[in-house]
């Protein structure tokens, strides 16, 4: 089933004056319960393709769909709502509010959907546990390491079971060690919850590992791999 | 190459430079502004007082500011008048004869000063004559008073209505006149103004049986420096027989009260100093630890720590010294526009309307405020870089890069 | 809410340097703003405190015409109920009758205008300080003695001497010259140029025989514990005695040209508070704009994964609030300490005029109050300053896009 799908998109945008286009009319389509990575080399444009598909950019030309509903449609108000309910974030750094444990960064999203204090407290305690970092719910970020931190990051994507998560560069900062722990961590995610995952990366442990590949190459699609047990889906 | 390191850092962030830059102007401008405004007030303060009647000097029969008999007064006006008209620094002046006596009406009396004067001198010497609130000030014509609003109400008299002036004149002999008052005048200065009665100076000489002669001479100088140097001169020029008196001698108490407003102004000119010096400090010191991360990186490159210290100094010397020079033109601007409209603080005070031109305030810009804060704001703008410029060379590169 | 409340106080709490500096400037906007309003306040009480106590008095009951037409048909006779009206008011810590009169008073040739007090010497005491200006002799002894002090340079332009004997001239009660023999026993110097050169006291009783009046009174002079209980008082106090045909004034319609000045000088004064304010409010939006901008990364993130802007408007929002009421009231409390330390050791103006400043009794001093007033306005002029400084990054907060955040340099 469809979830995510862009058609003829561009992104252009300044950088000191200069216009940088940063996409060049890319078609795609995302189905439920994808591993999908989108890679290229840097300045490919993949960074600018996951902020798109995720509400967090708007394209210069071009449609974005999400569950079928255009983007482009929406109020600033309907795409905060959105990333809030529908889609989780794992960015390649500061992830985590400094101020809030691990636990509390967890509940967070929850508290801003407005469930009920023990509700929050039951999943958020359930991910961690499930993510095998319960015993750091009471530390603050400054008290983790860097692949713990993304742990946590990775368990409030998931905690109120969006229907997308965006990983940017989430292995950026780690050794490969934790990067492969952490990339386990979410190929669980993917199977046990159905939850999407589309990655942008160039770090080839993640590459390796994604059951599709969308290569980007200055601003359009190169190359699209199927690999693995997925469903049909592609251009 | 400092230097250029510091000029380009300075407009590399500018947000954060327009903030220091702002902090620096504001105070400056605000230091000007207040000193403008108390200049202003004190002088108000001065021209209140002495505008109504003092003027800035006096000339006297020696002995008659003790003593206010009419054997003190000036036999020999010409005397006095070529002397006056002599110095270029007096700008005009005004004879008067006045004597303590009553004003009668049917029903009331009221015991006043009865001033005789030249309406035509007189106007230009006080605001009297433009505080006329009905009726018109005095024209030469004979038999004419202006009364105060305040008297007139005591004695139940309105315009064109007779009154009689009586005083004891020359010889013992009480000498009355019959007056039509003609105008009707309002100071701020309720009390100066049931004392006070004018007339033409040639019915006032009448009715005292005098054939001649002046009172009391008030001056106005060209400016008011020049009042101190006028006196001496003219007192050297006059000789014994005769006392000149600045306004300060002739009102103390507005002396005593002008100086403890300066000193007062004193204390609030430090605190706000104070003030400004705290703003220009915090918001360097808040700019200087926001960069330690990119000291750290400078050092990490090879930088040596005493030429980031420079670097450092120099920027917010540089700043600072940008500030003043705006800042300079930001008080004058500030405050230029107001002394020519002055500022009505009645506006702020409805009973203060009863001051009339009183109660608006002319700010005066001086040289001495806008420049004597110009050499000490880049340095203190350097004291808020002291303490973190130094504490970041004193950290390793690496805590530097990770300082937070 | 909560959640937002404790994330708003723990991130001040987490830049512990950029907190405290902020919350430092607020505090020293306060104790510099209210210490400076206490001065003035204080310094204007400890004036009107001076000049009243020397001899207006801090109200005056008066007969109702008296105050426009100041003549000796409206002078009134104190019944009992006026002065139970007075008594009754525990502010009230004493009051003296008068009589006022114009006259002549001459000696041999020479006659000279006069401004006639008929005054109680016992009762005035415990109102005045009029007997403290003393300069020779002695003061009135008694209230009937046919006595007079005379002002200083009365004395010197009459060319008379103490123990001399002047006619006092005066239009009596009703309306006959009435003229007696006095004894001058002594002069005053109180620096006021009218009462030097024109003032004659004399006992009340004296007065009201050479004037006619029996036991009729031109004021009774009051006196109060603080200047503070004027308004409060007089109200009262009229509303009483206009059921018995008499009028309570306050010191300020007594003498308006030094409420005038005082009003001039306080609206200048509030002025430069507020200039002071400003400047503060400087500061604060320096530090404010600055520790936002520094989050913005932050910022990026938390609006990235759903939070409105509006929250994150609150949260900073709250912030701000927090440090700027931390400052204020630290930097009321240290104020309160230093108006307190003036209050005990005013500030003595020093300068070349001393010795001129005590000849006109004029205490050179700068004084301190504790009025709730003085903290309380200051304090929220530097509030409101705040919140409006809060206006413009509150509005780069609200507008904050979650990429630019996130890319923020």
């Amino acid at each position: 089933m469809e979830i995510v799908r862009t058609e003829k998109l561009e992104k252009t945008y300044e950088d000191e004056g200069v216009a940088v286009h940063a996409l060049k009319g890319v078609d795609l389509s995302i189905e439920r319960e994808e591993y999908t990575v989108i890679a290229g080399p840097s300045g490919s444009g993949k960074t600018t393709l996951l902020n798109l598909i995720g509400a967090l950019d708007s394209p210069t030309k071009g449609t974005v769909l999400f569950e079928n509903e255009s983007l482009g449609d929406k109020s600033k108000g309907e795409l905060s709502e959105l990333r809030l309910h529908r889609i989780g974030y794992v960015f390649q750094a500061y992830n985590l509010i400094p101020v809030l444990t691990a636990l509390e960064n967890v509940e967070f999203t929850m508290l801003l959907q407005g469930l009920s204090k023990e509700e929050r407290r039951k999943k958020a305690r359930g991910i961690l546990d499930e993510l095998g970092i319960g015993d750091l719910a009471d530390k603050r970020p400054n008290e983790m390491s860097g692949g713990q931190q993304q742990r946590v990051a990775v368990g409030r994507a998931v905690v109120a079971d969006p229907l997308l998560v965006l990983a940017d560069e989430p292995t950026a900062n780690l050794d490969s060690k934790t990067g492969a722990s952490l990339l386990d961590l979410m190929e669980r995610m993917n199977s046990e919850k159905s939850i999407t995952f589309i990655f942008s990366s160039h770090d080839p442990q993640v590459i390796e590992r994604g059951r599709r590949l969308i290569k980007l190459e200055d601003g359009a699609i190169s190359e699209v791999e199927d690999r693995g047990a997925g469903d049909a889906g592609g251009l | 190459m400092l230097i250029k390191l510091a000029w380009r850092n300075i407009w590399r962030n500018k947000r954060r430079s327009a903030i220091m830059l702002s902090s620096i102007v504001v105070g400056y401008a605000a230091l000007v502004f207040m000193d403008g405004l108390t200049t202003g007030m004190v002088l108000q303060l001065l021209d209140n007082r002495i505008g109504i009647h003092t003027a800035h000097l006096q000339v006297h029969k020696a002995g008659f500011l003790d003593n206010r008999v009419l054997e003190n007064r000036v036999r020999n006006p010409e005397e006095v008048a070529s002397a006056l008209d002599q110095s270029e620094e007096i700008d005009r002046w005004s004879g008067r004869v006045l004597t303590y006596g009553m004003v009668n009406s049917a029903s009331g009396s009221a015991g006043v000063t009865i001033v005789g004067v030249e309406p035509g001198r007189e106007s230009g010497i006080t605001q009297i004559a433009g505080l006329v609130k009905s009726g018109r000030y005095l024209s030469g014509d004979r038999r004419e008073i202006l009364l105060s609003e305040r008297l007139a109400d005591k004695l139940g008299v309105g315009l064109n209505d007779k009154v009689v002036g009586m005083a004891s004149g020359l010889g013992g002999e009480i000498g009355s006149e019959l007056f039509r008052v003609v105008g009707l005048y309002r100071t701020y200065n309720s009390t100066f103004d049931e004392m006070h009665a004018y007339v033409f100076i040639d019915d006032a000489r009448r009715m005292l049986s005098l054939e001649s002669g002046v009172m009391e001479f008030a001056v106005i100088c060209e400016n008011t420096d020049l009042i101190e140097s006028m006196e001496r001169s003219l007192a050297a020029k006059l000789g014994d027989r005769y006392e000149v008196s600045t306004y300060r001698e002739l009102l103390p108490l507005l002396v005593v009260q002008v100086d403890i407003y300066r000193e007062m102004m004193l204390i609030v000119y430090a605190i706000l100093s104070l003030a400004i010096v705290l703003g220009i400090v915090n918001t360097m010191l808040m700019a200087v630890y926001e960069r330690i991360h990119e000291f750290g990186v400078l050092f990490a490159i090879g930088m040596k720590r005493h030429k980031v210290f420079s670097m450092i100094v120099l920027e917010t010397f540089s700043l600072g010294v940008l500030g003043t020079i705006i800042g300079i033109g930001a008080g004058a601007g500030v405050t230029a526009p107001f002394m020519k409209t002055g500022i009505d603080l009645s506006m702020f005070e409805q009973s203060l309307t009863a001051f009339g031109t009183g109660a608006v305030i002319h700010p005066q810009l001086t040289l001495k405020a806008l420049f004597s804060a110009a050499a000490l704001v880049p340095l203190v703008s350097v004291l808020g870089a002291l303490f973190p410029g130094y504490k970041a060379v004193r950290l390793e590169p690496v805590e530097a890069i990770r300082f937070v | 809410m909560g959640m937002l409340v404790g994330l708003a106080w723990r991130n001040i709490a987490r830049n512990k340097r950029r907190t405290v500096i902020t919350i430092v400037t607020v505090a020293f906007a306060a104790l510099l703003s209210v210490s400076m309003r206490g001065l003035q306040i204080g310094t204007y009480r400890a004036n009107i405190r001076n000049a009243v106590e020397l001899f207006s008095g801090y109200l005056q009951i008066q007969h109702p015409d008296y105050r426009d037409n100041p003549t000796l048909r409206h002078s009134f006779r104190p019944t009992p109920e006026m002065v139970s009206a007075l008594e009754d008011r525990p502010e009230v810590t004493g009051f003296a009758p008068r009589v006022y009169s114009e006259g002549l008073v001459s000696l041999g040739e020479t006659s000279l205008g006069a401004a006639l007090f008929g005054i109680d010497p016992e009762r005035e005491r415990g109102v005045t300080t009029i007997h403290g200006r003393l300069d020779r002799g002695r003061f009135i002894e008694s209230s009937s003695a046919m006595e007079v002090v005379v002002g200083e340079k009365l004395l010197e332009n009459l060319e008379a001497d103490l123990g001399d004997s002047v006619v006092v001239l005066s239009q009596a009660y009703d309306g006959t010259l009435g003229n007696f023999f006095f004894t001058i026993v002594g002069t005053i110097k109180t620096g006021s140029p009218d009462l030097d050169r024109s003032g004659v006291l004399m006992g009340l009783g004296a007065a009201q025989e050479l004037l006619g009046m029996d036991d009729r009174v031109s004021v009774l002079a009051v006196s109060l514990d603080d200047v503070e209980s004027v308004s409060a008082v007089e109200e009262a106090l009229d509303r009483r005695l206009r059921t018995l045909g008499a009028d309570c004034l306050p010191w300020q319609e007594i003498m308006p040209e030094l409420e005038q000045s005082i009003k001039l000088d306080n609206i200048s004064g509030i002025l430069m508070l507020s200039i002071l304010v400003v400047v503060a409010a400087f500061g604060i939006l320096n530090t404010m704009v600055m520790s936002v901008t520094e989050r913005f990364n932050e910022f990026g993130v938390l609006l990235a994964i759903g939070m409105p802007n509006k929250r994150l408007c609150a949260v900073v929002l709250m912030e701000s609030l927090f440090i700027v009421l931390i400052g204020l009231i630290g930097g009321n409390l240290i104020a309160a300490g230093v108006n307190a330390y003036i209050m005990g050791n005013p500030i003595e103006i020093t300068g070349e005029m001393d010795a001129l400043y005590e000849q006109f009794g004029f205490i050179p001093r700068l004084e301190s109050t504790l009025s709730p007033g003085v903290f309380v306005k200051p304090s929220l002029a530097i509030l409101f300053v705040s919140l409006l400084a809060f206006l413009y990054p509150g509005w780069k907060v609200f507008r904050l896009e979650a990429m630019k955040g996130i890319r923020y340099t």
